[in-house]
């Protein structure tokens, strides 16, 4: 089923929309979820969130593109979960790793707090990423986007784990010094 | 900011760079446990790059030893099974998956597409399977449990079967797959092992007594002394492989074993 069929079902609150979207992204969300939850059981449960949370948030939001807002919502959600769960002290998978790796690229005394500023940095990553070479976006986009492991990287992109590490570990060094340029960061 | 919040931000770039690394994830690995010493090992199939053939049905692609997680990848070098060479039974497993799209509610713990099937033994499945080529284990083993596992896509089409034959040898575990991709599997073969604990692997490349090229990987010690040894062998289209598990004084004899089992091809 095409993506503008789905996104019609939901609008038409045809209960099939979710059926229709689990079938076709199901796989896609739990991988994303798996990722940064490490569990399995926790990643079911994270995705079964996500389709109530895209039952809710479709109407009135009509995606552009149904993939990218699927796994968004499922991040958003495994995210939250996981900082739930490192709160408790609980379990995990590759994401608490890279979100150590981010702390790197800004510091707690940064203040973003508002609107306009998180907007202008974000616009400013969007430009940063948009610089890259294809290869080097995806590597980055993997790792802090979807938490691929860095092992899962390699042998995506056909590189030696290492190189995928100082490749990732320059990207960082890299948008840090574009931000501070920018004024993002004291 | 905090770095959670920071993940936060990253979450909302433009929807193309996710979109276009997903696309570079579609050629990523498709992985399917199977507990093995304590769920601690697991193999994996589905698609990967070769990056050098061996001239044999399997080999090696990349050995990683690492503090939380080692491994290793194999590609392999086999052909898809027709639906035709497939018995009727078998088959018709397509329509109860096709049921099982149906049924699903997206609430539920369990998605669709897998079919699994215990048997009183490795005969009655491998005539289940109905796929004449299949290879019967001839040793004297007893067996402890055989499991099919069959995958399939929503219009009933299957994708790959894997049966599963566990053995035990005093304090030695055996796990005898035996696994087929039928023509409708989409991805590259792939398979491989991974572990949880930093341990190194040691591959050789061995011919059994009919000549027949077989891959034996030997695993050092994982903390809870349990050491591995894995074989592989393809065949008229299908992947074999012998997972053993033992500890240091079954060494000789699991090593027995294995070579035993690579004889009967």
């Amino acid at each position: 089923m095409e993506d503008n069929q789905i996104i019609q079902l939901f609008w038409d609150r045809d209960p099939r929309a979710v059926e229709a979207a689990a079938a076709q992204y199901g796989g896609y969300c739990t991988a994303v979820a798996r990722n940064i939850l490490g569990s399995a059981e926790d990643a079911e449960e994270c995705v079964n969130d996500a389709w109530l949370a895209v039952w809710n948030a479709i109407p009135p939001h009509r995606p552009a593109m149904l993939s990218a807002f699927l796994g968004k919502l499922t991040r958003n959600i495994a995210l939250n979960r996981l900082k739930r769960d490192r709160a408790d002290k609980r379990g995990g998978g590759d994401a608490g790793v890279a979100l150590d790796e981010l702390a790197e690229v800004i510091s707690d005394r940064s203040t973003v707090e508002a609107e306009l500023d998180r907007r202008a940095l974000l616009e400013a990553i969007d430009a940063w990423l948009g610089g890259l070479p294809a290869k080097k976006r995806g590597i980055f986009v993997c790792r802090y986007w979807y938490f691929d492991t860095v092992n899962d990287i390699a042998a995506r992109y056909g590189m030696r784990e290492n190189h995928v590490s100082v490749t990732l570990n320059r990207l960082r060094a890299d948008l840090c010094k574009y931000l501070r340029e920018r004024g993002f960061e004291e | 900011m905090k770095k959670e919040e920071f993940a936060d931000l990253l979450g909302e770039i433009d929807a193309q760079y996710v979109a276009e690394a997903h696309a570079a994830q579609a050629r990523r690995p498709v992985r399917l446990r199977w507990s093995i010493l304590a769920a601690c090992l697991c193999l994996l199939i589905g698609g990967t790059t070769v990056y050098a053939a061996s001239g044999h049905g399997v080999w090696i692609t990349d050995i990683f030893t690492d503090r939380e997680e080692s491994g290793y990848d194999l590609a392999m070098d086999m052909r898809k099974i027709d639906d035709s060479e497939l018995s009727a039974e078998l088959r018709a497993l397509g329509s109860v998956i096709v049921q099982q799209y149906k049924d699903s509610k997206p609430y539920d713990s369990i998605w669709p597409g897998s079919y699994y099937k215990s048997f009183d033994s490795s005969a009655e499945a491998r005539a289940f399977i109905g796929y004449k080529p299949l290879v019967r284990l001839d040793w004297e083993l007893e067996e402890t449990s055989t499991q099919l596992h069959v995958t399939g896509w929503r219009d009933g089409r299957l994708q790959w079967i894997n049966l599963e034959t566990d053995y035990v040898v005093g304090n030695i575990r055996l796990q005898a797959y035996t696994h087929l991709f039928t023509e409708h599997y989409g991805g590259d073969m792939f398979t491989g092992l991974r572990t949880t604990e930093e341990i190194s692997f040691t591959p050789t490349d061995e011919t059994n007594i009919s000549g027949l090229p077989w891959l034996f990987v030997r695993s050092s010690p994982m903390e809870s002394g349990w050491s591995g040894l894995d074989g592989y062998l393809v065949r008229d289209g299908v992947l074999y492989k012998l997972h053993i598990a033992y500890l240091a004084k079954d060494a000789a004899e699991a090593e027995r074993l294995m070579f035993e089992w690579a004889n009967c091809f």
